[in-house]
């Protein structure tokens, strides 16, 4: 049985962002914007059965997704920040084949058009440079994936088509090294999506279900201009079908899945003296169920402090 | 200074028993001599500094000169994991802010009772040379005595140790961390401008919230300078007379010109009806003790027979004990000093270990040897019972005892010991230093010394210009890696860009501030913001910050790299 494949992709964009990382924030009246460009592929998705057995789907040549994202971040008052997060994508496979085919519903066929749009609100409850151990902060995201509810049928989409709630709670802890410093965090959040479509069912249950997305990343920064290290991310929507139950005539039918993702990988960032800092990351799935399972992201993107202040001053 | 234990023994010999309070800067522990078994405080400064431990040592010698019933007297300064303590003695009651906050005014009868007590202790530190600096009800410890209290002033000049970074050899300017509401504009300003005002209008604002049951300045800015001044106390309370409210108010002056030139001249303005608590402005030796309470039958009772709470030992134990004390606090004074490279002052080991010897008489009575009670080279006014002068001079030869007729009670500083020896050419510290403001001065004056005065201090020479700091400071801020690019300076003035690394972006803060000629530096964002206080010396800032939401200073370290 050979049914296709699919991938709810655009899902795992957000954790590669460079802006908005831990539970730290810009001080009072700085911004920062962030501009970057990401590339992935993956070919194979790991399907389940129903019977917690996984198997795996080649999609043809593979899906390749190209993106440009902008991010803006900026510290509101003191301990408090907003951030948006705009992202422009592009997905093709490479040549569709035989379980493109058998997907149906075009589900190969290239799309392009804005991702999900993320705006945050930030807020550090808890303070290390007010002599707490630990940072912590609580935030809110709104993701406004309406954009991509169009084309959520096919494995090129942008994203699931929703929008979401998101609360997020965030620790972390900086510490000194020699020339330097080192950084580490973790953060868990909750997407609750609000379907905006009354299409948002598969066999009368909601879809998507709740999601639950985690990230801990740790920083090395030797001397100030290096850092480095790895990174970690997960995405968990328990609720739902797995791949091989879902009806491959719904326009959610991938919207539908229960998922599980875990990607692992590294980020380098490079920073001079005036507030520009270059950053490089590599992630690859470590785990998978009901998604591809060999997704290699690549982004890069420079990110710029205080460019606003500056040019007015 | 979370490391800190109960139970652990700190400067090889002081075990931790309880943990007394905590001040901005410090830890206050009853402790307990691990061999002779008496009890004192330690006061451990959380600031790490390089030399503070040699400067408190500096300022150790004039202020164990310092004995006076209504000054809590230190003894010794011991060092533990870095760190520097100072023991002195273990008053055993409240501050004087923990009474005000439950008691509310006090009658005007205590209040002037105990504003003479403490300003016979400012005044006798003036003519000894030291400025209070930090005067605030915390300050002031009331002893327990018998039904009353005897006020003791405590941490006279730690304030400017703890503050002033300097290089031995150079004219100290002092510098404050001062209390917000009790720290005189001009202090606030330019610390180096302390002189025996800043302890006036100190003593101005204690007198007015003893009296208000309020306190004059409610304000967390350290400049009070644009907040209005306080309704006159005489509008407040009618009992409180008019002159008692001028002397007040006077004190309380923003310009320093426009308030009394020292604390005598301001005591004496508020007393001036009381001419029984002005005599008591020099008369060191007595036993002040106050009742505070509302029962007017209970009022304020000159007691110089005074008997304490029995003590935990028996006398002849604890005499035994305070002559090995003396000899120990002498040892570990000369220990302590040391690795000082050639102090610029004379052997160090007397002034400071003569402090308990006269206690060393078996025959005093428990009040004077209750611990934390008033120190003993005071005798009362009507001595009951003498000091065994011979046991207390052959415990320690180079101390003797305090002069055995009482009546007229010795100055503070009058039983001061024979100079020692001069270890270098430089004359010995003055047994009463002349009035001044900077400490080091006393240490380097080359004239003689002078006979003592009642007068304010003099004013303090122009200061010398400031170091030149621009340039970027990388270091720590409490464990956050922190950037100061200070791109700023016009003589003392400076600003400033603090840079916090928080995780993979950072926060930046505008800062503004000053910096003194000795090396005093002060940069903060402004109303509630980040506050930067510290000293510069040899390329390193090191001191305090405060951030919004933190509860206590937190240290910073900064090294200059020049740009
Ligand atoms: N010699 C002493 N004997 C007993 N208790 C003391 C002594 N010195 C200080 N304390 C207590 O320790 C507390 C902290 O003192 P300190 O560190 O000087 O801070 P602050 O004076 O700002 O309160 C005081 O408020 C007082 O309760
Ligand atoms: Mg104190």
């Amino acid at each position: 049985m050979r049914r296709g494949a699919i991938a709810t992709v655009a899902l795992t964009w957000a954790t590669t962002a460079h802006a908005g990382s831990g539970p730290w924030v810009l001080g009072q009246g700085d911004e920062q914007i962030f501009v970057g460009a990401e590339a992935q592929r993956f070919t194979q998705l790991a399907v389940g059965d129903g019977a917690y057995q996984d198997s795996v789907i080649a999609v043809d040549d593979g899906v390749m997704t190209f993106g440009a994202k902008l991010i803006g971040t900026l510290g509101l008052a003191r301990r408090f920040e907003v951030e948006a997060d705009l992202s422009y994508l592009y997905t093709y496979a490479n040549e569709p084949g035989p379980v493109c085919e058998l997907l149906g519903m075009g589900a190969c066929k290239t799309t392009q058009g804005l991702g999900p749009i993320s705006t945050r609100v930030k807020w550090l409850v808890v303070d290390e440079l007010a002599g707490r151990p630990l940072s912590m902060s609580v935030g809110l995201d709104l993701r406004f994936g309406q954009t991509t509810a169009e084309h959520r049928e096919r494995v090129t989409s942008l994203g699931d088509g929703t929008f979401a709630l998101e609360p997020r709670v965030a620790l972390g802890r900086i510490g000194t090294l020699p020339k330097g410093w080192w950084s580490i965090y973790g953060d868990v959040s909750a997407r609750f999506p609000l379907p905006t479509d009354p299409a948002f069912t598969v066999g009368g249950e909601a879809a998507p279900g709740i999601e639950l997305v985690s990230t801990v990343e740790n920083l090395w920064t030797p001397v100030p201009v290096v850092s480095l290290g790895p990174s970690v991310s997960m995405l968990y929507r328990p609720q739902g079908v797995d791949f091989l139950e879902t009806d491959f005539t719904e326009k959610d039918r991938f919207t539908a899945l229960r998922i599980f993702v875990l990607e692992a990988g590294a980020k380098l960032l490079v920073r001079n003296d005036t507030g520009i800092t270059g950053v490089l990351s590599v992630f690859h799935t470590v785990y998978a169920v009901n998604n591809p399972q060999d997704v290699l992201k690549v982004s890069v993107g420079v990110a710029f402090r205080d460019f606003a202040r500056r040019r007015t001053e | 200074m979370s490391t800190l234990q109960t139970g652990e023994v700190v400067g090889g010999r002081w075990r931790l028993e309880a943990l007394l309070g905590e001040g901005a800067l410090s830890q206050v522990w009853r402790v307990r001599h691990e061999e002779l078994g008496n009890l004192a405080a330690l006061k451990v400064l959380v600031l790490k500094r390089p030399r503070l431990a040699e400067r408190l040592l500096l300022e150790g010698r004039i202020q164990a000169q310092l004995r006076h019933p209504h000054i809590v007297q230190v003894s010794d300064v011991v060092r533990h994991d870095g760190y520097v303590a100072l023991v002195m003695d273990l008053v055993e009651g409240a501050p004087l802010d923990r009474h005000l906050a439950t008691s509310g005014p006090l009658a005007v009868d205590d209040a002037l009772g105990m504003l003479a007590a403490v300003c016979s202790a400012v005044v006798a530190a003036h003519e000894a040379g030291v400025l209070h600096r930090d005067l605030k009800p915390s300050n002031i410890l009331l002893a327990r005595q018998g039904a009353g209290y005897v006020p003791k002033v405590a941490d006279f000049g730690i304030a400017k140790v703890v503050e002033t970074s300097d290089e031995p050899g150079r004219t100290r300017v002092g510098a404050i961390m001062g209390t917000p509401g009790y720290l005189a504009p001009e202090q606030a300003v330019d610390a180096s401008s302390a002189d025996a005002r800043c302890d006036v209008f100190a003593l101005g604002v204690i007198a007015y919230e003893l009296l208000a049951g309020v306190r004059a300045f409610d304000t967390d800015t350290l400049d009070v300078s644009n907040q209005p001044q306080p309704p006159r106390l005489d509008t407040l309370r009618g009992e409180i007379p008019a002159g008692v409210a001028q002397a007040v108010a006077t004190a309380m002056a923003f310009e320093p010109d426009r308030r009394h030139p020292s604390v005598r001249a301001f005591a004496e303005a508020l007393l001036a009806d009381r001419p029984e608590l002005l005599a008591r402005l020099d008369a060191t030796a007595s036993g002040v003790s106050l009742t505070l309470g509302t029962d007017p039958g209970l009022r304020r009772t000159v007691t110089s027979t005074q008997v304490d709470p029995p003590p935990p030992e028996s006398s002849s134990h604890r005499a035994t004990a305070y002559v090995l004390l003396t000899l120990v606090a002498g040892g570990a004074l000369s220990w302590a000093l040391w690795p000082t490279p050639a102090p610029p002052v004379p052997a160090p080991a007397e002034p400071i270990a003569a402090q308990p010897t006269a206690v060393a008489a078996p025959v005093v009575s428990v009040a004077d040897v209750a611990p934390g009670d008033a120190p003993p080279a005071d005798p009362p006014p009507e001595p009951v019972e003498e000091p065994a002068v011979a046991n207390a001079a052959s415990a320690a030869a180079e101390t003797p005892a305090p002069p055995r007729p009482a009546p007229p009670p010795p100055r503070p500083t009058d039983p001061t010991p024979p100079p020692p020896e001069p270890v270098e050419e430089e004359p010995a510290p003055p047994p009463v230093a002349p009035v001044q403001q900077p400490l080091a001065a006393a240490v380097e004056v080359t004239t003689p010394v002078a006979e003592p005065t009642a007068t304010a201090p003099p004013e303090p020479p122009p200061p010398p210009p400031p170091p030149a700091v621009t340039g970027t400071w990388r270091g720590e801020a409490n464990h956050l890696p922190l950037t100061l690019r200070i791109h700023d300076q016009r003589g003392t003035a400076l600003r400033a860009e603090a840079v916090v690394r928080t995780g993979p972006t950072d926060r930046k803060y505008t800062l503004a501030g000053t910096i003194s000629a000795d090396g005093t530096l002060r940069l903060s964002e402004g109303d509630d913001g980040l506050d930067f206080r510290g000293t510069v010396e040899e390329g390193v800032a090191t001191g305090t910050y405060t951030a919004p939401g933190a509860r206590k200073p937190l240290p910073f370290s900064l090294r200059w790299e020049r740009d």
